[in-house]
């Protein structure tokens, strides 16, 4: 357990200012999106609802880039391991269980991408603020912004992937949020071993289709269940991504 | 200072995780604050407001991401939220004034041809297809102007008015107006068979309409002007020489159980003519605590830009007495449209508690509807014939619009159903001692 969390801590210090840098452009980068966007309000355009205003700013399309530098940077954190002194070989001979390698950076992967979305969460609940504020400029006493952080959330498909109110809706969040971590680690070690990487992209394909149950419209009907089917495949795929990238690791067969 | 770095990077993961687990509580804190927002009151207009003091009203605001519950009484008012865990469609059975009668499962629509009226019955989205009904009338139309087309067709109220639901059972009669000789019926409906011949709907009662016919003495001149249920029984709602006559049958055997006349509603029909004549387009709210039936006229006043209402309360113990009769006059502008302005009516304490909306002026407090033309939902009670109250709902607009229950005023028409929140499911109700 010991080499375990020194190990885990090793990997978050070799993710450091990288991750800093990310978290911290997450809670930025939408402010200034989003006073952009406010800078240049109207009496005719103040009265709309704020997730429309955050994804018209394009702090969505924001979030995608950073998520894709993020996941870059897990990559590099694996691949550097190879470079230079090829710190791979020691990696594996370190007097720790086998499997410890793996599970530790897997972790510092989950702790990072949940520390990242929690950043947005943070500069998106920041900038309703700031944006509440300017609208509050144009609003009359009929017309007031109640509710209208929670309001958001319910309603904004982004939101809703990122901050479930449901428990179908968290399980389906973690599930996919898994297989996409999972999925590219193990993806990374079959390169790696020079094995064959088509599992993950079978995951892919999964993750497709929740994605669009999630951010769809309205659908006839009761629909809440399922998100069940999807969620239990993903957990399922995430597992076996877990299974088979412990055993190549354990067996050396990345080195 | 290097020392107490390298000591907090050698247990960065705990860090991580503990500011992980405090802005993830912090969120969850303040969403679940917002959530609780807005809260519903009722501002007092003009009137006693102690008749508000045990009564407890409730409703809901709903739109395909969530549904919040409220429900307010003196003492203050509370809601709780229901998230939906993937976007719904929303129930459009309210939206816009349509020509079908719903019930908690169904819809039904009216083909009215000129030998038989088929009523088809769909689920409530309209996708699925449940039967149909076909009944084959007797009755006659006799244009009033003898060059009139005798094969045309008048009707004193939309086809939907002429049904109603009791039970597992729907019933229907054709609302006809006076112009129409030979017989009408009450119908209770059979869409399915169940032995694969067509299903044949069951005439309940017959109701001549030999009063219609030209010349004197034949009876009274009748109009069928819709179909209602209370307590088991069906009501019929008719103008009989123009004055409003509500007969009671046992949906069964089709007996006459009780009838009542009204001889303060009167309309174009009656004998002699009058120039203040209520129109014959009424809404009804069944009462099912107290066993009332309550109707809600209009008619255009004396003075232009007045329209005059009456709210009859109707109750159906052993037959059919008249409980209340109370009429108000409004500015028309007030009034607003003509028509679906009703979200309920209750008889309380020998009050009549009545829940209706209407426009409000822009930058008024109230509820807006959808394209900022702004309504409220006001609260109306008579007491003795008499308003002695009046107060509106209202609720701090949360950041969309909220469109006022059962369908939209035709300003608001453009309003999105999806994304805009409906307040719908409005009740008032006692509130029991001690629980206010």
């Amino acid at each position: 357990m010991r080499g375990y969390y020194k190990l885990l801590n090793t990997e978050l210090r070799a993710m450091g200012w990288g991750l800093w840098a990310l978290c911290g452009a997450a809670i930025i980068v939408p402010l200034l999106l989003l006073q952009l966007t406010v800078s240049g309000m109207s009496v005719d355009t103040a009265l709309r609802r704020y997730e429309d205003i955050y994804a018209a700013s394009g702090s969505i399309a924001a979030f995608v880039l950073l998520l894709a530098l993020l996941l870059g940077l897990f990559a590099v954190n694996l691949y550097r391991n190879y470079w230079g002194s090829k710190s791979i070989y020691t990696l594996l001979t370190l007097p720790v269980r086998q499997g410890t390698v793996y599970w530790s950076k897997l972790t510092a992967y989950v702790l990072a991408l949940l520390l990242f979305l929690l950043s947005n969460l943070i500069g998106a609940r920041l900038g309703y603020g700031l944006v509440q504020g300017a609208v509050e400029r144009y609003a009359s006493e009929d017309w007031m912004l109640a509710g209208g952080w929670f309001l958001a959330v319910a309603r904004s498909s982004f939101f809703r992937l990122l901050l479930p109110l449901t428990w179908e809706g968290v399980l389906s969040s973690a599930s996919m949020a898994l297989a996409l971590l999972t999925g590219l680690f193990y993806g990374m070690l079959c390169e790696r071993s020079r094995r064959w990487i088509g599992l993950p992209f079978v995951s892919a394909i999964i993750l497709i289709r929740e994605f669009n149950l999630r951010t769809g419209e309205p659908v006839y009907g009761e629909s809440g269940a399922s998100l069940y089917l999807g969620s239990l495949i993903l957990l399922g795929l995430s597992v076996l991504f877990m299974v088979l990238g412990s055993r190549l690791v354990r067996r050396r067969e990345i080195a | 200072m290097r020392n107490l770095t390298r000591r907090l990077s050698a247990h960065i993961a705990v860090i991580i995780i503990v500011a992980i687990v405090l802005g993830g509580a912090l969120l969850g804190w303040n969403l679940s604050a917002d959530r609780q927002l807005p809260q519903t009151t009722l501002r007092h207009l003009t009137g006693d407001a102690e008749v508000m003091r045990e009564v407890a009203i409730s409703g809901s605001y709903s739109d395909s991401y969530l549904q919040t519950n409220f429900r307010w009484t003196s003492a203050g008012s509370d809601s709780s939220t229901e998230v939906r865990p993937l976007p719904r469609t929303p129930d459009t059975r309210h939206y816009g004034l349509t020509p079908f009668y719903w019930t908690d499962d169904a819809r039904y629509m009216v083909w009215n041809y000129a030998q038989e009226h088929i009523i088809q019955r769909k689920d409530r989205y309209g996708i699925v297809d449940r039967g149909a009904a076909t009944v084959k009338p007797t009755f006659r139309f006799v244009p009033a102007d003898p060059s009139g087309d005798p094969n045309a067709r008048s009707w004193s109220n939309r086809m939907e008015m002429g049904m109603t639901q009791l039970g597992e059972s729907v019933y229907y009669i054709p609302p006809t107006s006076a112009e129409y000789t030979g017989a009408n019926a009450i119908y209770e409906l059979k869409f399915v068979s169940d032995d694969g011949q067509p299903p044949q709907s069951r005439v309940v009662t017959e109701i001549t309409l030999a009063g219609n016919e030209p010349g004197e003495g034949n009876g009274p001149t009748i109009a069928i002007l819709g179909l209602e249920a209370v307590n088991d029984q069906l009501v019929l709602l008719t103008s009989q020489d123009g004055v409003l006559t509500a007969m009671r049958y046992d949906p069964q055997s089709g007996e006459l159980t009780g009838s009542t006349t009204v001889p303060e509603i009167r309309f174009a029909d009656a004998k002699p003519s009058i120039e203040d004549r209520y129109q014959m387009d009424y809404e009804a709210v069944t009462d099912p605590e107290s066993g009332m039936l309550h109707l809600y006229w209009y008619r255009y006043g004396p003075q232009e830009g007045i329209v005059e209402t009456a709210v009859v309360s109707l109750r159906a113990g052993d037959g059919l007495e008249i409980a209340a009769l109370s009429r108000d006059s409004l500015e028309e502008a007030a009034y607003g449209r003509l028509y679906a302005r009703i979200a309920t009516i209750r008889w309380l304490d020998g009050r009549q508690y009545v829940v209706r909306q209407e426009p409000a002026e822009s930058g008024e407090r109230g509820i807006l509807s959808a394209g900022g033309q702004p309504v409220r939902l006001l609260i109306e009670v008579y007491e003795g014939g008499s308003l002695v109250y009046e107060g509106a709902l209202e609720t701090p607009a949360a950041d969309d619009s909220v469109r006022i229950v059962y369908s939209p005023s035709p300003a608001a028409r453009a309003s999105d159903p999806v994304h805009n929140r409906m307040l719908e499911r409005i009740d008032l109700t006692k509130t029991e001692v001690g629980n206010r």
